[in-house]
């Protein structure tokens, strides 16, 4: 069925604007916005050989005979060009000065016949970034400058995967030709390295349901990322959100001095939501196959440590809260990628880089008294601490794990901190082992999390140990919007499944969000036509500097009085 | 707090005046020969400027105590001893017990601010000292005690910082320093610090004021919440209340100017001395890397000037926390102003090359090697010592007036780098306020005035916490560096040529993320007014397909496919025309 797609592609048709050839047992495919034709960005994808391969199917949706066609939004691609900020980030970040930006735009003008420049193309970020890079030293006029804005930034902005990338990832002057990528590439997030072998088993007609029941490790085995696993797939947004510096992806203090944005503090299920996502969600999944047979072997298959048949007749997966388990997931996950990225750091040439430290460690406001000081230091105050946003949800999260890996956690973070509040910056060599002996636990700890089916009952347990989370694991202002997504995050989906909280209490935690009540703003800049640079960043900044947590906590600790959690759940997490 | 200390700093000198004569003491520079057994025993370099302050450095001697000295006959007599005005005044003691705040510097450790931090710092737990070397650190300058790590074991008066703090431990002197024929010079020796020398007072005042091998105060304490340490002498010796005759202060254009060279020099030996003690294990509290030794603003923006923080070094792109110059700018500004005037010796290249050697391995990296530091700090403070005993600093020292303090400001102010930090900018503001004397029409004539503008643009809101970022954006009273300079350059434009090394300033040519934004809605704006635009032709792209209700929330909206829109009717060749006058708008618009 899905090859009979293929010949039907909307992409094929978004591109040639030609009728579609309707298959046997489609329906004719909707061609894309007019803008589709004309938008560069479109356009530019639309060269690619390797994203056209995915538009054979996932361009544009149609209604399909068979249920199991349901396994797919089949709009993706589209939807992603369109709405996903992904999908431009390397434009976002091409060094342009205003010279660059009228001889491209009078070049688009002409080519594709544009009645004005497109807004999505140019932006502040273009000279920001060359400006970054001539601070930076790279001349990115000459191929070995943009060479090392290639090596260094194009790795996140631009899916550039290191020696042995298919891609050029040739100078923006060049950009015409059929290789200009403008953002991240599907493969870029779903393909493992260059093993391209799943592209074609994972489409082929008549193998689709045999590969989508294979498990996990086959799949990834043939080059497809496994992200359905929600570690796997937290492992691959951190490793730009975060940073991995096995992959070159690693914003360091120098990159910061020279005017890049701080990065966010990253809470998995709220990131996703914004993108806005392109897939869907499993609960949802579950009810469009609702008709189909297969659909419980399918997530048999692909979960393997959350169902057996027992378990999905009991929870089945419509009922489960999935973005609970993802935050969840995600914190663990994320605590994992910080550490990971001191262990990487941990050698001369590479340690104390300021980076690796808590941007607010060193940036914060002078007071006295102040807060900072109220809470105490590990160790002598004036040593720069780790990044705080990712323990911020940290112990609920293990707690869900279990309480013997919460001990063994507690342990091993007690050890780190005291490392980081030993000297100044701490000794890399003590830091990497207790943080190889962390993440042994967090393995266990999200091995753990994952396996466990979230019903609400736990969910409203764990929204309330998270609305009770002292003040003092809250001063940094990216700390306390973890708190502030993930509470956002369960009662969404406690809403999403029929199970709402009391409207006045549902209020309340709107209203966490707004900068106005709270201090933090939970809304992120996502989209593909909203501009962090500049007065995004401006406003965030001004927000991080005048945070104080004072007018949170109180706000916190009134919801968490109010929720109820019913008295039926013995645990945080249903087992 | 931080913000009522600049003011207490920079405010001290507009608009005060002290008077005086200076002599310059016969003993300069004492010989290197005269380090006592008991100094050398403690590790002290006879080569270096330890020689000057060394009996307060020493744990060999007994300290008595200020009340050794309150005897109504000796020092502490209720009348200004008047009728021999070649001896001392004879009531030393009430005037510094009452007028003096070393006087009382007891009281300030036992604050209960104080007693926050050391808790803080764990040296106290609730009430009780629990880190007795911590505690001798602070005492170290907040009372005449022993100091931080050494055997001596002494009773703890109480006093503040009390006449041994100065003048070094009694033990030896306290009964032969009245009698006839002492030789107050001649007495290191035996623990007597000889104040009389004004090198040497302003070593030893550096001792607390700055911090030696055996007194440290770190980024723990400031983080506990100490004032950061800011030593000009100048300023400080216009404040204190002078519990001795100071007659030297007649020859008002020698002695501020000498006052400010010898802070200077002081202030450079001092920090060198505790960088030393830090970057050597276990000398100090500090643990290696020390922050403290690193210019605050670097990190912490809201202490910079207002733009500082947009404009990392040209020098350097290793976003690394550049070195202070608070103690060696201008040590420096003296040194390259000998180099321009083609008065340099040997002394003085040979000092500028250890200073900038000393920079270069601290801002190595986040971590720099402690032992080449280590090393590059001990012939830093030899070549200070060679300095001021070679020809350069006998020279400086003999005719050092306020109208050579003001071409060395002029020739500072001619080089963009001295408005690099904070620090380096309200150094040289302060130099050129030391050498107010030779202002035309003096202190209080028409540079006054600018000289207070530049002093409100560089002082801190009169709050005591920093000024919060949301506040700094709105301009604070913090000036930018543009501004800095043009006020500097009208003040010491009289005092000596101005001579620019054609740098430009950082900020100059710089493109504010505003200007940015603006050109770009600009050229958006500007490029709708090209095209006859059809409404919709900007609207966003959406899916074609209709999300479901169960979709997440943040899809955006859907509308109606919009039409293919209409060629463009401007020619190929007339759009090129427009956006090349387009961008030509921009770029005069900066």
């Amino acid at each position: 069925m899905l090859c009979l797609f293929v010949i039907a592609s909307g992409w094929q048709l978004a591109v040639a604007q030609e009728e579609p050839v309707a298959a046997p047992g489609t329906q004719p495919v909707q061609a894309p916005a007019g803008d589709g034709a004309t938008d560069p960005v479109f356009k530019s994808w639309q060269k690619q050989a390797g994203v056209q391969e995915c538009g054979k199917c996932h361009f544009a949706a149609s209604a399909f005979s068979t249920p199991d066609a349901a396994f797919s939004k089949q709009n993706e691609l589209q939807f992603w060009l369109a709405n996903d900020k992904h999908a431009i980030a390397r434009r976002r970040v091409e060094p342009l000065n205003d010279e660059d930006m009228v001889a491209e735009a009078v070049r688009l003008v002409e080519e594709l016949e544009l009645t004005s420049v497109p807004k999505d193309w140019f932006g502040a970020s273009n000279q920001l970034s060359l400006r970054i890079c001539e601070k930076m030293g790279y001349d990115v006029k000459t191929n070995e400058g943009y060479v090392l804005f290639r090596d260094n930034c194009l790795t996140c902005h631009g899916g550039y995967h290191g020696q042995g990338d298919q891609q050029e990832f040739v100078k923006v002057q060049d950009y015409k030709n059929d290789h200009y990528q403008p953002g991240i590439s599907c493969n870029g997030c779903h393909q493992i390295d260059s093993n391209v072998a799943w592209i074609q088993q994972h489409g082929v007609q008549g193998a689709d349901k045999q590969w989508r029941n294979l498990p996990p490790a086959d799949k990834a085995a043939a080059g497809m990322r496994d992200l359905v696993n929600v570690s796997v797939q937290a492992a691959n947004c951190y490793d730009c959100h975060i940073g991995n510096r096995s992959k070159d992806m690693f914003v360091t203090h120098v990159m910061y001095a020279a005017g890049h944005p701080p990065l966010p503090g990253v809470e998995l299920q709220t990131f996703c939501t914004s993108m806005p996502q392109h897939w869907q969600g499993e609960a949802e999944l579950y009810r469009n196959l609702q008709s189909f047979a297969g659909k419980d072997a399918y997530f048999t298959a692909n979960f393997p440590n959350l169902f057996d048949g027992e378990k999905l007749a009991k929870l089945p997966p419509d009922k489960l809260h999935w973005d609970t388990r993802k935050m969840i997931v995600g914190a663990l996950a994320a605590r994992r990628q910080t550490v990971q990225l001191l262990i990487d750091s941990a050698s001369p040439e590479r340690w104390a880089d300021y980076s690796l430290y808590d941007c607010a460690a060193c940036h914060h406001e002078l007071q006295e008294p102040s807060i900072r000081q109220l809470r105490g230091y590990v160790g002598a105050p004036g040593r720069p601490r780790q990044f705080e946003w990712p323990s911020a949800l940290l112990t609920v999260a293990l707690d869900v794990a279990g309480e013997d890996v919460r001990k063994n956690a507690d342990a091993s973070e007690a050890k780190l901190a005291a490392a980081f509040g030993q000297s100044p910056f701490g000794d890399p060599t003590v830091i990497s082992q207790i943080g190889a002996e962390l993440n042994q636990t967090l393995d266990v700890a999200i091995e753990r999390a994952q396996s466990k089916p979230f019903s609400g009952v736990p969910a409203r347990a764990i929204l309330k140990r998270i609305a009770s989370t002292p003040a003092h694991k809250l001063l940094v202002y990216d700390a306390a919007r973890q708190v502030v997504w993930a509470i956002q995050s369960i009662a969404a989906e406690l809403a999403a499944h029929g199970e709402p909280l009391p409207e006045n209490l549902a209020a309340k935690i709107t209203a966490l969000g707004n900068p106005a009540v709270s201090g933090i703003e939970a809304a992120l800049p996502a989209g593909r036509n909203v501009f962090i640079y500049s007065k995004n960043l401006d406003a965030e900044l001004n927000r991080k500097a005048a945070f104080d947590v004072e007018k949170l906590a109180p706000l916190l600790a009134e919801i968490s009085r109010e929720i109820v959690v019913q008295p039926a759940a013995p645990d945080v997490a249903a087992r | 707090m931080i913000s009522r200390r600049l003011k207490s700093n920079v405010a001290a000198l507009i608009g005060f005046m002290i008077g005086g004569a200076c002599q310059l003491p016969p003993a300069v520079a004492q010989p290197v020969s005269l380090l006592s057994a008991g100094a050398q025993s403690t590790g002290l370099s006879a080569a270096t400027l330890d020689r000057l302050h060394q009996p307060i450095l020493r744990s060999d001697l007994k300290l008595l105590g200020a009340q050794s000295c309150a005897a109504a006959s000796c020092h502490g007599g209720p009348h200004p001893g008047v009728a021999q005005p070649w001896l001392s005044r004879g009531s030393e003691y009430p005037l510094w017990f009452e007028n003096d705040p070393h006087s009382r510097s007891w009281k300030t450790i036992s604050s209960d601010s104080s007693v926050a931090m050391m808790q803080r710092l764990k040296i106290m737990d609730g009430n009780e000292i629990v880190d007795q070397k911590g505690f001798d650190n602070c005492l170290a300058c907040h009372n005449t005690t022993k100091r931080f790590h050494e055997p001596r074991s002494t009773e703890e008066r109480k006093e503040g910082v009390g006449c041994a703090g100065c003048h070094g431990p009694e033990e030896l002197w306290n009964g032969s320093h009245y009698q006839t024929g002492f030789d107050a010079l001649g007495s290191t020796e035996i623990g007597f610090v000889a104040n009389g020398d004004l090198l040497t007072r302003a070593r030893t005042c550096a001792a607390c004021h700055v911090g030696d091998q055996d007194r440290d105060m770190n980024h723990d304490i400031i983080a506990a919440g100490h004032p950061a340490l800011r030593y000009e002498l100048a300023t400080f010796h216009a404040w204190e209340p002078k519990h001795w005759r100071d007659s030297e202060a007649a020859d008002k254009q020698f002695y501020e100017a000498q006052l400010w060279l010898a802070g200077q020099i002081a202030a450079a030996d001092a920090s060198l001395s505790l960088l030393s003690a830090r970057s050597r294990d276990h000398h100090t509290v500090s643990e290696w890397p020390e922050l403290s030794a690193y210019d605050c603003s670097s990190c912490h923006h809201s202490l910079g000037l207002q733009d500082a923080r947009r404009t990392p070094r040209a020098d350097t792109r290793l976003a690394i926390a550049p070195l202070s110059t608070w103690n060696t700018a201008g040590l420096l500004w003296v040194l390259h102003y000998r180099i321009e005037q083609v008065q340099a010796t040997p002394e003085d290249l040979r000092l500028v090359e250890s200073l900038e050697e000393v920079r270069r391995l601290m801002e190595a990296g986040p971590r720099p090697n402690a032992e080449d530091v280590s090393a590059a700090v001990g012939e830093a403070r030899l070549a200070i010592a060679a300095w001021v005993d070679g020809s350069a600093g006998r020279s400086e020292r003999s005719r050092f007036r306020s109208d050579r303090l003001g071409r060395v400001a002029a020739s500072a102010a001619g080089k963009t780098g001295s408005f690099e930090t904070w620090e380096s900018a309200v150094q040289l503001y302060l130099a050129t306020v030391a050498a107010r004397e030779s202002w035309p029409g003096g202190p209080s004539g028409p540079l006054r005035d600018i000289g207070e503008s530049l002093r409100q643009g560089l002082a801190y809101p009169d709050l005591t916490s920093s000024p919060e970022y949301a506040l700094r954006q709105r301009k604070g009273p913090v000036a930018t560096r543009a501004e800095v300079r043009l006020k500097t350059l009208e003040l010491v434009r009289w005092l000596g040529p101005v001579v620019s090394d054609n740098q430009p300033m950082p900020t100059e040519g710089e493109r504010s993320p505003e200007q940015i934004e603006q050109s770009v809605e600009d050229l958006l704006k500007n490029n709708a007014k090209l095209f006859d635009s059809s409404p919709g032709v900007t609207k966003p792209i959406v899916p074609a397909v209709p999300p479901k209700d169960n979709e997440p929330m943040l899809q955006p909206p859907v509308v109606p496919p919009v039409p293919v829109p209409p060629k463009p009717k401007l020619t190929p060749e007339e759009i090129r025309r427009q956006l090349k006058a387009l961008q030509d708008d921009n770029s005069s618009d900066q």
